[in-house]
């Protein structure tokens, strides 16, 4: 074999290794994972958790009611420390919740900057109600 | 003159020998890193495909006719609860099938149960167990709330349920 042609094999190999890399690399940022599932879960959660919440009795009140009696007569203490307590139990993050009547707002606890949101609305005595949590 | 070749062919023997010796030894890190990329890309996916199952399952599980409430979504019947032990055992190999091989239990949150005993029997309890596989390894367990309604005192509970998948 001339020296000619040995230098092009070895050229040639040169290529195809780097042809073999750059397959490697670009299938390795291609292959970056899906990570939008942990929000999806977290958002269906938050959805089902406000959901579930309002079927449920507390002290022989929904929730709706609760809501209702902190507007009406600025007693928030109840809806507050039940709604604490049962979060607590579902999400291990910080939260917050706000709470508005007609688009305004009239009550929030807990303070969370950035996270996810889900809300529930009902419509009692003609006011339309808004809880809306948040979970950092 | 001979001499002089016979030196001159040695060295280059000697330099492919190297340049064979550190093409093999690239080649062999390239195929050590890829393999290990490779392998753990797959465990990295059936962890992937194992979460989304289980969130599947997790949104699916409360519309099977044999726990799904009667008007609401996202709850359990609690009388069907009680009754699917015994529907539980007698078809086993098609719940294995249908709730894959995870651990799938119920447990109640508010109003706090007053007793820390699985549900069996109509007795008072504070949680259920669905299915329970012969687990080899943890993966991770999701949880989800949950309404549990019982028809006796005609109102919800509200309950978590978890799901944990085993590999």
């Amino acid at each position: 074999m001339k020296k000619a042609q040995i230098e092009t094999i070895g050229l040639l190999v040169i290529i195809i290794l780097l042809i073999v890399l750059a397959t490697f690399f670009v299938s390795l940022y291609l292959n970056k994972g899906d990570s939008s599932l942990p929000e999806a879960r977290t958002s269906s959660k938050q959805s089902n958790f406000l959901n579930s919440i309002n079927k449920i009795n507390i002290d022989n009140k929904k929730v709706s009611d609760l809501v209702y009696d902190c507007y009406s007569t600025d007693n928030c203490n109840l809806l507050q420390q039940k709604l604490t307590e049962i979060t607590n139990e579902f999400f291990r993050t910080t939260f917050s919740y706000t709470f508005k009547a007609d688009n305004k707002e009239f009550y929030s606890f807990n303070t969370c900057k950035l996270g996810l949101t889900a809300n529930y609305k009902f419509i009692k005595n003609q006011i339309n109600f808004e809880i809306i949590l948040k979970t950092c | 003159m001979t001499a002089q070749n016979s030196t001159k062919a040695q060295i280059e023997i000697t330099e492919t020998i190297v340049v064979l010796l550190i093409f093999l030894i690239l080649l062999s890190l390239g195929l050590f890193y890829y393999y290990n990329y490779y392998f753990s890309s797959l465990e990295k996916q059936s962890l992937q495909l194992s979460e989304t199952q289980a969130t599947t399952l997790a949104a699916s599980i409360t519309s099977m006719p044999e726990f799904s409430c009667s008007y609401e979504q996202n709850c359990m019947d609690l009388s069907k609860l009680f009754a699917f032990k015994s529907v539980f055992e007698r078809n086993k190999i098609y719940y294995s099938k249908k709730l894959e091989n995870k651990y799938i239990s119920l447990e109640f949150i508010y109003p706090k149960p007053t007793i820390n005993q699985e549900c069996i029997n109509f007795l008072p309890c504070s949680f259920f167990n669905l299915n329970y596989p012969k687990q080899i390894k943890s993966q991770f367990t999701i949880d989800s709330p949950i309404l549990i309604y019982s028809p006796y005192t005609k109102q919800y509970n509200l309950a978590r349920l978890k799901i944990t998948s085993y590999t």
